[in-house]
């Protein structure tokens, strides 16, 4: 939650800092699937199935055309049926700060590459420890309209749970890797009142 | 007014404290053998938690043809474990119970070439006990080479504390045991013993008294 409260806070502080002609407040609201891929020898990859989950996004600030805002959401691996009937699985629920970059294709079509860092829980049976992760990739969007965009994309991530074992077997445990593919939509809330590749002035 | 509010912000970030909950995982590593020292392999063991029943079951895992395996699982708070070993047509059942956080090094639990033992290699006794003169039979038990269904890892302090009674045993074929009891006769609590040699089939034998 540190990074989480971090991260906010400085938005916020940037927004404050810096309202000169350059930076504006731009709200994009986003929301999608997500459909995880997890790869490596790593405890989430080997004993868990691929599940699904979402995030919903919203991006406040625009400098230029990088755009920043904060994430929330979560993935679930399903898990793997035990001998016993039962069934485990990991969801790990995270948020954090996002920085893309807008880059326009077409009048209708944007790609945006994309970081960001999330810090979360992990739900499972081993009473819910802390986790963090990057991630890193891009987004396809199409517009209908000036406001709505159908939008796709794929981003590979890494994350580290907080374990506490034998030194020997920490890292199979603790750390998880994925690629994920996503499919959503996307509201510009205040698009660009000009044509693409320039600034609006707030 | 920017430059305060900026000012501000990064004091209240190093205000923010991390509330991150670390998972303890605890390890159950074995080395499964026979009675002949070789190794124990495809036997099915599990670890479960308990507060008292052992129902909760938290991993599972198959040894392998060195009779290796290693069971990883989440520590949780006020509990004992208990590491079970699944019968087959081969192995006789068998658990290990009363396991504590103390009991693990490291994370780890391990101790060294634990023995299974073969349905091949076990036969049953049964004690009938049979009643010759005024006394009453007070306790019986086994000691020798009986085959334990199960070990307590940290058991109470002598079953001869208290007044114990049990008249069935799986015990290693050809082998010899030693059947203690107390008989209480006028007033007097006496503990006797015999000798039983174990055939290559179940036996059942008469404890006079």
């Amino acid at each position: 939650m540190r990074h989480l409260c971090s991260a906010m806070l400085l938005i916020v502080a940037f927004a404050s800092h810096a309202q000169d002609e350059k930076i504006h407040f731009r709200p994009i609201f986003r929301a999608n699937l997500a459909f995880p891929l997890a790869v490596g020898d790593n405890y989430i990859n080997r004993e868990n199935n691929d599940g699904g989950g979402g995030f919903v996004s919203v991006y406040l600030l625009e400098y230029r055309k990088f755009q920043l805002g904060l994430g929330i959401g979560g993935i679930n691996f399903t898990g793997k049926q035990r001998y016993d009937g039962s069934e485990k699985s990991n969801t790990y629920m995270s948020g954090g700060p996002m920085l893309r970059y807008e880059i326009p294709i077409s009048k209708r079509i944007k790609v945006y590459p994309e970081v960001s860092a999330g810090i979360g829980l992990i739900f499972n049976d081993w009473e819910e420890p802390g986790a963090s992760d990057i991630k890193g990739g891009f987004l396809l969007s199409y517009g209908f309209g000036r406001k709505f965009s159908l939008i796709a994309g794929s981003a590979y991530q890494y994350g580290k749970i907080s374990v506490e074992t034998r030194s020997d077997v920490k890292n199979y445990y603790s750390d998880f890797r994925d690629f994920q593919f996503y499919f959503g939509v996307q509201i510009d809330f205040k698009p660009r009142t000009k044509t693409s590749g320039n600034e609006s002035k707030n | 007014m920017k430059h305060i509010l900026f000012i501000l912000t990064v004091l209240f970030l190093s205000s923010c404290t991390s509330d991150s909950v670390s998972a303890e995982l605890l390890i159950v590593q074995l080395h499964l053998v026979n009675s002949d020292a070789s190794a124990a392999s495809g036997i099915n063991v599990s670890v479960s938690s308990s507060d008292g029943s052992y129902e909760d079951a938290l991993v599972h895992g198959i040894t392998d043809e060195n009779g290796n395996v290693q069971l990883v699982f989440p520590e949780l708070e006020d509990k004992e474990y208990a590491v079970s070993f699944l019968e087959n047509e081969v192995y006789l059942e068998h658990q290990i119970t009363g396991l504590q956080h103390g009991d693990f090094s490291n994370y780890t639990f391990s101790p060294e070439n634990y023995v299974l033992y073969k349905k091949a290699e076990s036969v049953t006794l049964q004690i009938i006990p049979h009643s010759i003169s005024e006394a009453s039979i007070l306790s019986v038990w086994v000691i020798g080479d009986v085959i334990p269904e199960s070990v307590d890892w940290h058991p109470e302090p002598s079953i001869t504390d208290d007044y114990y009674f049990r008249t069935r045993y799986t015990v290693l074929k050809n082998s010899n045991v030693t059947v203690h009891y107390l008989i209480q006769n006028l007033g007097t609590i006496q503990e006797l013993t015999v000798n039983v040699s174990i055939p290559d089939s179940d036996i059942t034998y008469n404890l006079d008294y």
